[in-house]
């Protein structure tokens, strides 16, 4: 099995997040979605918002819903280095509900001129794109 | 001469300061050992990332200008973000950034520039308030625990202020950790880039390649679009060495105070067996003499 295993790091500024040999990795990349298997080709790419999906050596996946930053393909190495990473079983549901309310009740005062000036509502934006995509992998994982 | 009455009070007082600066002391330890876990924890993810931007950079088209890295030709406008903590009681952690932002920004004025302060932490706000500088962004409650997404939300202000032209330089000043008893005040420019800096800094953990990888999209916009990271990498060490620094000078400063506390105790206590043995003869005297006077 060792040749066609996979290495899979996954890093975060938090430290790294996920490290095991796997059968396959597939990519949210900007331009869509790769499946990454050994012997791939060495690549670099963008990664969006999105969900990471691994296919462990016996078959079964683990969903990981990750960040903005890249992925390194090497040999039989992929390093995914993201600003955050969450292993679908141990992210904080209730937690991620609250962030994703908190970041609509801003987005809903948009309209309000008076808001403008105190809320950042490109970071709400992007806040509430990571909180739902949390809550949408974490609903995977079970 | 205090009575007995009084040195008691002040024994009293003097216990229960130490009680509260030990405690303090011990907090202050278990929170810099978090804090210095956290820097353990952001070194790989720097590390690749930096990494990789230098490999990226060397792909990219050289002629291409990016905005995170211009340099104004000619510097008017310069900003400076002073990184204190939420709390006092760390000795001259706080004072030491407020008299250096303080400095600059004198400087700076003084070479016909104009400047933008900023402050993280409230003791830098509250002070830098104080003395009417008017301050352009302010965060405050992250200095004990500071988060990723604090440093991204610090950086994108910071980007956007670059970008839009407001300002022409973003400096940070804030306390590098060395050890708890020691921290180095650092004044670094975060903005602009400089490409040098993005080329030069090998770390050496991964030996230069010269493997033909694809590029997805082209290295050039991979690069741009990596750059935010940068500055968000270089924001949050500055906020995790700042905590790490204020744990270590509170726990230096309370360690020195109740050390002062202990030797203030034994002065203390001597003086009160002294006035308590005084005020004992003066009883035996003062029977003595009553007896005699009966007699």
């Amino acid at each position: 099995m060792a040749e066609t295993a996979l290495h899979l790091e996954v890093v975060t500024p938090d430290g790294v997040v996920y490290s095991d040999h796997v059968a396959m990795v597939v990519l949210p990349g900007v331009a869509g979605e790769l499946g990454i298997l050994a012997r791939h080709q060495p690549l670099v790419t963008l990664l969006g918002i999105g969900e990471t999906r691994v296919k462990r050596l016996d078959g079964t996946y683990d969903y990981i819903a990750s960040g903005v930053g890249y992925a390194e393909v090497l040999f039989s190495m992929v390093m995914v280095v993201v600003d955050h990473a969450e292993v679908a079983g141990r992210i904080d549901v209730d937690r991620a509900g609250s962030a994703a309310r908190r970041a609509r009740d801003l987005l809903e005062r948009r309209g309000d001129p008076g808001a403008r000036a105190e809320v950042d509502f490109y970071r709400a934006e992007q806040a509430l794109k990571r909180a739902e995509n949390r809550l949408r992998v974490a609903r995977r994982g079970v | 001469m205090a009575t007995l009455h009084d040195i008691r009070r002040r024994i009293t007082s003097v216990q229960s300061t130490r009680k509260i600066t030990k405690a303090m002391e011990m907090v202050a330890a278990a929170k810099l050992r978090r804090a210095q876990a956290r820097i353990e924890a952001l070194r790989p993810y720097a590390i690749d990332m930096v990494e990789m931007m230098m490999d990226l950079a060397t792909y990219s088209d050289e002629r291409r200008e990016f905005a995170l890295m211009r340099e104004h030709p000619e510097e008017r406008t310069v900003s400076l973000v002073a990184m204190t903590g939420d709390r006092g009681l760390a000795g001259s952690f706080n004072a030491n950034v407020i008299r250096r932002v303080i400095e600059e920004d004198r400087k700076l004025r003084a070479d016909g520039k104009k400047t933008r302060l900023a402050a993280v932490g409230k003791k830098g706000i509250g002070t830098l308030r104080f003395r009417r500088y008017e301050l352009v962004a302010t965060w405050q409650g992250l200095s004990d625990r500071p988060e990723y997404a604090n440093a991204r939300a610090i950086a994108k202000r910071m980007i956007d202020a670059f970008t839009s032209g407001q300002t022409d330089r973003v400096r940070v000043v804030y306390n590098q950790f060395k050890s708890p008893i020691e921290q180095t005040l650092m004044d670094v420019t975060i903005l602009p880039i400089r490409r040098e800096e993005v080329t030069e800094e090998r770390l050496g953990r991964r030996p230069v390649t010269h493997l033909s990888y694809l590029y997805e999209p082209d290295p050039t916009t991979i690069f741009e679009r990596l750059l935010p990271a940068y500055v968000e990498i270089a924001v949050y060490r500055a906020l995790l060495e700042s905590s790490a620094s204020e744990q270590g000078a509170r726990m230096t400063a309370m360690r020195n105070a109740s050390e002062s506390a202990e030797e203030m105790l034994g002065d203390l206590t001597l003086a009160l067996n002294r006035a308590r043995q005084a005020a004992i003869t003066q009883e035996i005297l003062e029977v003595v003499a009553g007896a005699e006077a009966l007699g």
